[in-house]
């Protein structure tokens, strides 16, 4: 069996290229299969470009009976496939595999039908998540899910990832915003998921499970989602602050008094320096910056942002900037936005992690991150979506000098452990994809993990669909020691452990 | 009132399991007369587990077991000035946490303020393997591992007993006032939808009687803004009204003794053409329509798939089953993630059967 539903251990044959190829241009033009090296370089990884591998073969269909064909193929053939959107993601999640092929959804970017009065649009997979708001807002509406990376992410991604973005503390995350899906199942069959036009549909939320699945259950073809009005207005206030412990309580403070802002982010000192070196975003250089944003109607706001204001004096804010105009709420955005690509000009390599946490715990994991930064001899900045607890730590390191890239990872795990011990948990938005994969196995004991395995297999039954990722086997739980132990039995002690 | 019974709970589907005798997995009851009946199997009391088991108001959570009922939950939410994000239709006093996701139903304000599955952060719940699973969690973004929480929205308890539910909480706002207007149906049903696109704190919009009620809630001079913009009348007593919708206590739900129908269509669909049926009230800015009928004919079936939508037995017919409203495809797909939770068909198998 090429998939074991009770470890996750997987194998795949090896195949021959010629064959697979001539299979494949019965149904598939010449130029959809790439198979040269140098056409191949572009897919060998994503984001998290520390992990390479140059895969086999890359196909891009244009139709969909062409993908069902591709699908179809390699569920007889027991061929891994990889479904890759822009390969923005952050966690390795389009890694190639030995053996897989590597199924390209970028020719799939048509908006196929944008309804203004439903507020909604149905779009293909690979169009991008910025392109579905520029195409609503002549009607005044927008696509609310908003990732740093949405000029060049696409929505079939975003839905494999359940992405988050900025906003999304008031918004919600993609699977809030998504009405309806149609998927190819691991056996090539189109199927249609959730209500589509409709807000509700029979069954189970099989929609839900599709969000954040990451590739493994099915091929996103379709996806329609939820407009919604852009808001009236919308502005930024910073607040500079000399200590990491008021700038937390000032988040505490504003979500307690019963005002949801659209954005509400954080960055420390180091980030802060980076990111107005790099687009002087007129950031006060201080130990915490908090950026919270509030949009609504300029009545509305005006009233909430004076409440925001006195809260913030309150939790010793100084340096209190509010933008006068969009301009200036652009630029305030400019330096939070930027963040990673400033830290990426003060060191050869960054690590940026996703752990998120219940927000009282900020002050407290804060302190033990700038323990372990000494521990390991790295610096760390931070930067946050501080509103709902998301912390993206980025861990400076220097691939070239000889252990490293180990010690950042090892101070990346050590956080995301921590964010686990503090009820929070090893991904809030990046996805586990490859780079998670040990930290999984701190978070879940194994009768999830056998569930999800389980699961898998029903869905996928040769297990084809990006083998590998998201979900670790027992196996390398247990050799990692990590298992958790139930009064003092092993899981499954039949495993061998090395 | 709180009591921790999760031990007995495991007991009794290990029970189970061990004599591959079923189990009918069941709240307080207070959906029974839309479900087949399910109780022929020895029943696991989901009651019994209850009480609020954390709540944090500056986080914005909480996690209670599933058998706590709805009506202590808003009251604790309510004594902090917060409540449920969304409105959970709520029929008696007893109805629990649980069965309200089991059944997945949700309120006037789901097409502005989300269903109630948007709002769930994490389950713990029991597999036919006997198996706890803890799945989701306490925070508001969890991408690890595959959405289990979310999924269980509609199960109706054929995956497993959910044994608690950590919810995202909302701040009350500040105001209500709700605005209305006499408006010709198909009028009414555009009018909603274009003040759904608009940028105003609208929260719900129901059309009864010739007349299009909308809810907006915010602050003072938001609402002000708005009733200026929008025009209408305010009405007296809204949280009278918009509670009476939602527990089912409007005149609409009470006086009329024929069937009712939940058909669920897209939001603009115009007004439907019926043969047979008696009065209808519109909720979710046009994407249900509650509907009196002796009985749905053929035409008035093929009437609501046309336009893109479908509808189920709520009271006073023979429940509609939901695979009897899915395709063929959509039916496999539920039974393997069925099988996947319960290989043995153990939880509630009369409402299991997909194929
Ligand atoms: C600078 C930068 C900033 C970022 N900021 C954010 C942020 O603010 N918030 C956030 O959440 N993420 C962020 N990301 C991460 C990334 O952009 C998101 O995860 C995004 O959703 C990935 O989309 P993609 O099209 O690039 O997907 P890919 O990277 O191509 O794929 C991601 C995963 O989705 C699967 N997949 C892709 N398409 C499909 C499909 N059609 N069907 C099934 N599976 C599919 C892949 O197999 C893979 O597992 C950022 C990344 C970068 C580089």
């Amino acid at each position: 069996m090429a998939f074991d539903p009770s470890t996750g251990q997987f194998e795949f044959q090896n195949w021959d290229l010629e064959k697979v190829l001539s299979d494949l241009k019965t149904e598939l033009p010449a130029e959809a299969l790439l198979h040269k090296t140098a056409q191949l370089a572009p897919y060998e990884c994503d984001g998290l470009s520390a992990y390479r591998k140059i895969p086999k073969m890359v196909v891009l269909p244009e139709t969909l009976e062409q993908t069902q064909f591709i699908v179809r193929y390699c569920h007889h053939r027991q061929i891994p496939l990889i479904a890759r959107g822009a390969g923005t993601g952050l966690s390795g999640g389009v890694l190639p595999i030995e053996q897989a092929i590597v199924l390209s959804l970028a020719k799939f970017n048509h908006i196929k039908k944008l309804d203004p009065l439903q507020r909604l649009a149905v779009v293909e997979p690979g169009v991008r998540n910025l392109a579905i708001s520029e195409a609503a807002d002549p009607y005044g509406l927008y696509y609310a899910p908003d990732p740093s990376s949405q000029i060049a992410c696409t929505i079939g991604g975003n839905v494999a990832e359940n992405s988050g973005g900025v906003h999304c503390l008031k918004y919600g995350l993609t699977v809030n915003n998504i009405l309806g899906l149609k998927i190819i199942d691991s056996e090539g069959d189109l199927i249609t998921l959730g209500g589509g036009e409709c807000l509700d549909s029979p069954g189970y939320d099989l929609l839900a499970l599709m969000n954040g699945s990451e590739g493994l259950l099915g091929i996103i073809m379709e996806i329609t989602v939820r407009l919604i009005p852009k808001p009236e207005s919308a502005q930024v206030i910073l607040a500079a602050f000399d200590k990491m412990s008021d700038a937390g309580r000032a988040v505490k403070e504003i979500i307690s008094s019963g005002i949801i802002p659209a954005g509400l982010e954080m960055m420390d000192k180091l980030a802060i320096q980076a990111a107005e070196d790099f687009v002087h975003a007129d950031y006060p250089i201080a130990e915490a910056l908090l950026i919270c944003e509030l949009d609504g109607t300029q009545v509305e706001i005006d009233q909430q942002m004076s409440q925001i204001e006195s809260l913030l004096k309150n939790c010793n804010a100084h340096d209190l900037r509010l933008s006068e105009n969009e301009a200036q709420r652009a630029l305030f955005w400019a330096g939070r936005k930027a963040a990673f690509p400033a830290v990426g000009r003060i060191s050869p390599d960054y690590y940026c992690m996703d752990g998120t946490i219940p927000r009282k715990e900020l002050p407290d994991v804060l302190d033990k991150i700038a323990e372990f930064s000494r521990q390991y001899g790295l610096r760390c900045a931070n930067v946050f979506h501080a509103g709902d607890g998301n912390l993206h730590p980025l861990i400076l390191y220097d691939a070239n000098q000889e252990g490293e890239l180990e010690k950042a990872e090892q101070f990346g795990a050590d956080i995301l452990k921590l964010c686990v011990d503090k009820g929070g948990t090893i991904t809030g938005e990046h996805g586990v994809g490859v780079e998670k994969i040990d930290t999984m196995c701190h978070q879940f004991h194994s009768p999830e993990l056998v569930q999800f395995h389980t699961l898998k297999a029903q869905l996928d039954t040769n297990g084809i669909l990006n083998p590998g990722k998201a979900i670790p086997s027992l196996h390398r739980c247990a050799e990692l020691g990590a298992m958790h132990v139930h009064n003092g039995e092993l899981p499954h002690p039949e495993i061998p452990r090395f | 009132m709180s009591t921790d019974n999760q031990i007995n709970i495991v007991e009794q589907v290990e029970q189970a399991l061990k004599t591959q005798q079923a189990v009918s997995i069941r709240g307080s009851g207070s959906h029974d007369f839309m479900l087949a009946d399910y109780l022929e199997n020895d029943v696991v009391d989901m009651t019994s587990h209850r009480g609020i088991i954390d709540y944090q108001p500056s986080e914005l959570t909480l996690k209670a077991r599933s058998g706590t009922t709805l009506k202590e939950i808003r009251e604790v939410l309510g004594n902090e000035g917060q409540r449920l994000p969304t409105d959970i239709p709520l029929y008696e006093d007893q109805a629990t946490l649980g069965g309200a996701i089991a059944i997945g139903h949700s309120g006037s304000g789901r097409p502005f303020l989300g269903a109630i599955r948007d709002h769930i952060l994490g389950v713990g719940m029991l597999n036919g393997l006997g198996e706890v699973l803890n799945c989701g969690g306490q925070v508001m973004k969890n991408v690890a591992g595959y959405d289990i929480s979310r999924l269980l929205c509609g199960s109706r308890g054929t995956l497993g007993p959910i044994l608690d539910i950590t919810l995202k909480v909302l701040p009350k706002p500040e105001h209500q006032i709700t605005l209305h207007y006499e408006l010709e149906e198909n009028t009414a049903i555009e009018t909603m939808n274009r003040m759904a696109g608009m940028p105003l704190p609208i929260t719900a919009c129901v059309f009864l009687d010739h007349r299009l009620y909308v809810r907006l809630e915010g602050n003072e001079p938001g609402l002000q803004q708005a009733e200026y913009k929008l025009g209408g009348e305010r009405l007296d007593n809204p949280d009278q009204f918009w509670q009476q919708v939602q527990q089912q206590q409007h005149p609409f739900f009470i006086e009329n003794q024929q069937p009712l129908w939940r058909t669920i269509v897209p939001t603009t669909a115009p007004k439907l053409e019926l043969e047979n049926h008696h009065e209808h009230m519109i909720d979710w800015c046009g994407g249900l329509r509650w509907i009196y009928s002796a009985e749905l004919t053929q035409s008035d079936f093929i009437h609501i798939t046309n336009v893109g939508g479908y509808v189920e037995s709520f009271r006073g017919q023979t429940p509609t089953a939901p695979s009897a409203l899915m395709t063929p495809l959509q039916n496999s797909f539920h039974q393997k993630v069925k099988t996947a939770f319960d290989p043995d068909n153990l939880f509630n198998p009369v409402l299991s059967n997909f194929l």
